[in-house]
């Protein structure tokens, strides 16, 4: 199904519950449109329900987002690795040349504070961004990221 | 040049219905290009006339530096081809697929061997060889597929919809074998997908084609920007609208700000990149951010900006969405 046509039916499937109040359930692959479309959703694994929840909530409820910070060179990411592994907010780092991928907690500390931290230990952060877990996140912290020898159907 | 494939004015009419009308464009080798477009917008026409299967009406193409009307044989030794729908013999082994796969191209019994122990251990399959397709999951069937396509060692492998019908973790574990082979092995990967997020995640390049035309082609994150400026929304620690506004238009990649209590929207000429820039400068000011945050426009609202309006927003009835939708299906090919 092409995109548009996609949307056509989500849209039908919308409007179909709130004008005829049909009941709708959903089975899909689709983490994407199980967002667009549930109120709420169940994770299924191996026949049984690991979690039931709306996709807000469950989204919520894994906290964690990741801060995604690029130095000019790979030193000084490595250096402000090393002063950002005694903070207690900082959940995991992860490097990759001059890229840091930071886990931090939902509540925790926020793009600004970073940059200002940054700048009171005189590195220079030259692009930041930030990436709040999706449904699809969700999935795959409750189904796991299998090997491919463990797919079934 | 390194072009592995040369298309030049490339049309195919059916019955006076043009499908694909003067397509140009080249791929490079190495690359993974991706065709997208609505059902009907000529892109799996496009694909076949590149594999032979159907010659075009009009124009020229070159796959491997082979004509694709002259020259078919040449053509067809040097590409591989995973098509949409499941083409392997589930009656048969992983392995009895492949071997019956190899001797359609006359490869002789060592080098049949040979190649089938390389593919099986490129896509990580030994052990399972022996297995009837039947019972494999689905991930492990496209992956014999594609497999089964790397068996001629071509230098173009065409992926239609490859990840169709998948999960989210068999279509992953997909997507890094298509890097792989693409890494690895060199080769150009010629994908169509409806998913543009998997094009957005896979492809070089996409060509983005509507009624036989190519509307758009560059990278995913140059046809992004093009389409549409980055949003940047603020929040302040205290309010202070009004002056922060004056500075803020003394920066030039800023386009438009829109103020609302507190907080504001501003669209950017740029990116991530900005963010330390603007918190600095608001900082030197005077002004303390207390959030920001960056938003982007997808592949999808630049596939959606190119081929046309979200169905989405259309009024109307229930029935008359049904109908809409049953037009689209039945125009899919």
């Amino acid at each position: 199904m092409d995109v548009q046509t996609r949307r056509l039916l989500w849209d039908y499937v919308k409007r179909l519950n709130k004008e005829s109040g049909t009941t709708i359930l959903i089975n899909t692959h689709y983490v994407e449109e199980a967002d667009y479309l549930c109120n709420r959703v169940a994770i299924l694994n191996y026949g049984k329900i690991i979690t039931v929840n709306t996709p807000k909530a469950l989204k919520d409820l894994l906290g964690s987002s990741v801060l995604s910070i690029k130095f000019a060179q790979g030193a000084l990411a490595n250096e402000f690795a090393g002063l950002l592994n005694g903070m207690t907010w900082v959940k995991k780092i992860h490097q990759h040349d001059a890229q840091l991928e930071l886990s931090v907690g939902n509540e925790g500390v926020k793009i600004p504070e970073v940059v200002r931290l940054a700048r009171k230990h005189g590195f220079v952060i030259s692009s930041i961004d930030e990436h709040k877990p999706s449904l699809e996140d969700v999935f795959l912290h409750y189904v796991g990221k299998k090997l491919p020898d463990e797919e079934h159907e | 040049m390194n072009s592995v494939i040369e298309i030049e004015n490339l049309t195919k009419e059916f019955d006076g219905l043009v499908a694909v009308n003067h397509i140009t464009l080249n791929v490079g080798g190495r690359e993974i290009f991706g065709f997208l477009g609505p059902n009907g917008a000529g892109k799996t026409t496009a694909v076949k006339m590149l594999c032979t299967i159907l010659n075009p009406t009009a124009g020229s193409a070159k796959v491997c530096g082979y004509d694709i009307v002259r020259q078919r044989d040449k053509v067809r030794e040097c590409i591989g081809i995973v098509f949409q729908d499941r083409a392997i013999d589930t009656f048969l082994t992983g392995k009895e697929n492949l071997d019956f796969h190899a001797r359609m191209y006359h490869l002789d019994r060592k080098t049949r061997q040979k190649r089938i122990v390389e593919v099986l251990d490129l896509m990580d399959l030994t052990g399972k060889e022996n297995m009837r397709i039947s019972d494999c999951s689905g991930g492990t069937q496209r992956r014999f597929e594609v497999a089964r396509g790397f068996l001629n060692h071509p230098k173009v492998l065409f992926l239609d919809e490859p990840t169709l019908g998948l999960d989210v973790q068999a279509r992953r574990n997909l997507w890094d074998y298509i890097n792989l082979l693409n890494d690895r092995e060199g080769i150009t990967v010629i994908l169509t997908t409806h998913y543009m997020e998997e094009a957005d995640y896979l492809c070089h390049r996409v060509a983005i084609i509507d009624q036989g035309h190519i509307v758009a082609m560059d990278t995913p994150e140059k046809l992004k920007r093009a389409v549409g400026l980055n949003l940047i929304s603020l929040q302040m620690a205290q309010d202070s609208s009004g002056t922060l506004v004056d500075s803020l238009k003394q920066l030039g990649w800023i386009k438009k700000i829109e103020a609302r209590d507190g907080s504001f929207e501003i669209s950017i000429d740029g990116g991530e990149e900005k963010i330390p820039e603007l918190i600095d400068f608001a900082d030197n000011r005077g002004f303390i951010i207390s959030s920001i945050k960056l938003y982007k426009p997808s592949l999808e609202d630049t596939f959606l900006h190119y081929t046309g309006k979200t169905i989405r927003e259309e009024e109307g009835s229930l029935k008359e969405l049904w109908k809409a939708w049953i037009r689209r299906s039945e125009g899919k090919r």
